[in-house]
This record gives structure tokens, C-alpha cells and sequence, in this order.
């Protein structure tokens, strides 16, 4: 027992969360890059909620890529990926999946 | 159309195979019983609460996320396990009761395909997670003061469904040891309830919003049909809108 321990507090920042739904593919890549980007730009820490995702292919994995070396460069910055299969199943392809943190929720 | 729901195995067959066999495991039950021995038992709330600062590499909890160091074979994870120590408390561990947290990390390893990378588990769509150690230090506010320790033991995302496509459920073992003068230890066990969503008809709908946790012992508290407890509002991370594990563990000595 320590008595005369002080208290002790942290600063919790909100953790943001972004869904995306449908393909992440070519046609779809211009408009997901702003979406993470506007919401990085916001939010040093993003849940980025992956489940609704019908396809994934290499522009849809750079842009996540992007948007978690956004995230990297902000103190604290944390970007979690809530991924259904097709997303684990493209990120395991693509040899990235050990960039992300994944959420298994 | 492709259907972009991914897991495509009923979940009401997860479920009551399943109950079939963590039903047979006498030390799994926590429910109400006589009192006998020293033992404590308590429900945790896992937190993400101490992601921030140590989010990377470590993750947010051995439960919620993790990261995965290329070639390791492992997830590295991080948590925060919040509640309260008091049920079925019996002899010397009686005065252990009241609130109590744990900070824990856990290594676990993954099952890989024949290339060593990471295989998918087709029920979850996430990396099918086996075992691996846990360690981390708890601290419980009882009635005569603060008592520290530290515990050592394995975590176990297979144990409790053996043969099953996915588990809800993931079992810790360990022992635990106390600092300071009254030195004291012991061992414990647990299960953790992770939360899964799923549509009307009790299958698997990532998205669906209806959240359950699959509690065949009875212990968790809530709105409950047959071994499902649907989550409400209090089982939601307050900052992040984020479903919360639960954990419950009971202390032997």
C-alpha cells in the first residue's frame, strides 16, 4: 500500500471512426484517399471500419497504407483497421498486414 | 452479387457447438456456487483506454487489436481490465474484494499457411489466433488498503471451442503473486467474452449493430436469450463507441 501516492491522471484523445463501404478498388481510390485524408487530417486516431468492403485491390491498399503513415507522423497517431475477410485476405496478399493494427471487435 | 457479409457459417451453429463443449468444462464455470477453498471471483471490463501512448507496436488489447511484426508469427497486444473483484469469495481471499485493474500484454501466436504467412480464418475473416503468454500487473482497492501484484499465465483463443470454426470465447490461466510484506500467491483462471454482431436470424452481420457476447455459464449480467447477452448501452467504450470484452476471473490460493 502506498499512501502517499499523488493521483494519477492521462489525457484520453477520442478515437475517431470512419466506415467505408463497397470497393476500394481503381474507380473507387481517388474518393477513398480523400475520405481517410480529410478524417486524418482531424483525427490523430482513427478506427477505420472496413466490414462493409466488397473489394479490395492494390490502389484500395495504397491508400490505406497513405493514410496510416499520416497517421504515424502524429504523436499518439494511431490508425486501427476493422477488416471483414476480403480486406484480411487482400492485406495478407499484399504482404501488408503486418503494417496495421487490426481490430478483431 | 457477391454478398459482403464474408463469414458465411451459421453462427447458430458456432454457437451451440460451442455450448456442447465448454458445457463439459467443469473449470470454466464460474457460476454461483458453495463456498470452498480461497478463492475470488470478479468481472472485468476491458478498456482501450491506455492505447494511446503504447498503441504502436503494442496494439489497443490482447482481446480488441493488435499489431503483427512481419515474420514473427505473432500478434503483439496491449489492454486495460477494469471491474470488480466480490463473487463467491471464500477464506483468505475474502479481503480482495472491491475494485480491481489490470494492465497486461499479451504474444500471441497465429496459425500460418504453408508460405508462414498469417491464415485467415474464414468464420472471422481475421487472423486465426491460437495461444501465447500474458503477464501484467493489477492493483485492487480493497477495504483495508491497496494490494499489488503481478500474474503470469497463457491466454488461449482455441481452448474452449476445440474443433469449432471460430470462438467467441477465449480462456487465461496463470498464477499471480502480490508485492509487499504479506507476500502472497496463487493461481487463477478466466474466460473472456469477446463481443460478435449478428442479424435477426442469429447468423454472423458485420455492420448489423446488434452486439452479443455468448455466455453459456451464466455469469454476465444483461439482457439474455438462451447463452446470447445482447450488449447495452454500458458495454460501449463511452469515448470511442467501441464493444468492450469482459473478463472473468477467479483468484485460487
Amino acid at each position: 500500500m502506498n499512501a502517499m501516492a499523488g493521483p494519477q491522471a492521462e489525457t484520453l484523445e477520442t478515437l475517431g471512426r470512419l466506415r467505408l463501404h463497397g470497393p476500394l478498388t481503381a474507380g473507387t481510390s481517388r474518393r477513398v484517399r480523400q475520405l481517410l485524408g480529410d478524417h486524418v487530417d482531424h483525427q490523430a486516431r482513427l478506427l477505420v471500419d472496413l466490414q462493409a468492403v466488397t473489394a479490395l485491390d492494390a490502389t484500395g491498399v495504397a491508400a490505406l497504407l497513405q493514410a496510416q503513415r499520416a497517421v504515424g507522423r502524429r504523436e499518439h497517431g494511431l490508425l486501427v483497421l476493422r477488416p471483414n475477410r476480403i480486406v484480411s485476405d487482400a492485406l495478407k496478399h499484399s504482404r501488408t498486414i503486418s503494417a496495421f493494427v487490426l481490430w478483431n471487435g | 452479387m457477391k454478398s459482403h457479409r464474408g463469414p458465411t457459417i451459421s453462427w447458430k451453429r458456432l454457437v451451440v457447438a460451442t455450448a456442447l463443449v465448454v458445457g463439459v468444462m467443469p473449470a470454466a464455470n464460474v457460476a454461483a456456487q458453495e463456498c470452498s477453498g480461497n478463492t475470488i471471483t470478479g468481472v472485468l471490463t476491458e478498456t482501450m483506454e491506455s492505447a494511446p501512448a503504447h498503441a504502436a507496436p503494442g496494439g489497443t488489447g490482447p482481446l480488441a487489436a493488435g499489431s503483427y511484426p512481419p515474420g514473427q508469427g505473432v500478434r503483439l497486444a496491449q489492454a486495460t481490465e477494469k471491474g470488480t473483484l466480490g463473487i463467491n469469495a471464500c477464506g483468505t481471499l475474502t479481503s480482495f474484494a472491491g475494485p480491481i485493474t489490470v494492465h497486461a500484454q499479451s504474444t500471441i501466436s497465429y496459425t500460418t499457411d504453408g508460405n508462414g504467412d498469417p491464415l485467415i480464418n474464414p468464420a472471422t475473416g481475421l487472423v486465426d489466433l491460437t495461444s501465447g503468454p500474458i503477464n501484467g500487473a493489477f492493483k485492487i482497492n480493497t477495504a483495508t488498503g491497496n494490494v499489488s501484484g503481478t500474474l503470469d499465465g497463457t491466454l488461449d483463443f482455441k481452448a474452449l471451442c476445440p474443433g469449432a470454426p471460430a470462438c467467441p470465447l477465449v480462456s487465461a490461466s496463470g498464477t499471480w503473486t502480490t508485492k509487499g510484506q504479506n507476500k502472497t500467491s496463487g493461481t487463477f483462471s478466466g474466460v473472456a467474452f469477446v463481443p460478435f454482431e449478428i442479424d435477426q436470424s442469429g447468423n454472423p452481420s458485420a455492420g448489423s449493430g446488434v452486439w452479443v457476447y455468448f455466455d453459456p455459464f451464466g455469469v454476465l449480467p444483461g439482457p439474455r436469450m438462451g447463452p446470447l447477452v445482447f450488449l447495452t448501452d454500458a458495454d460501449f467504450n463511452q469515448q470511442h463507441g467501441t464493444p468492450e470484452a469482459k473478463f472473468v476471473i477467479t483468484l485460487v490460493q
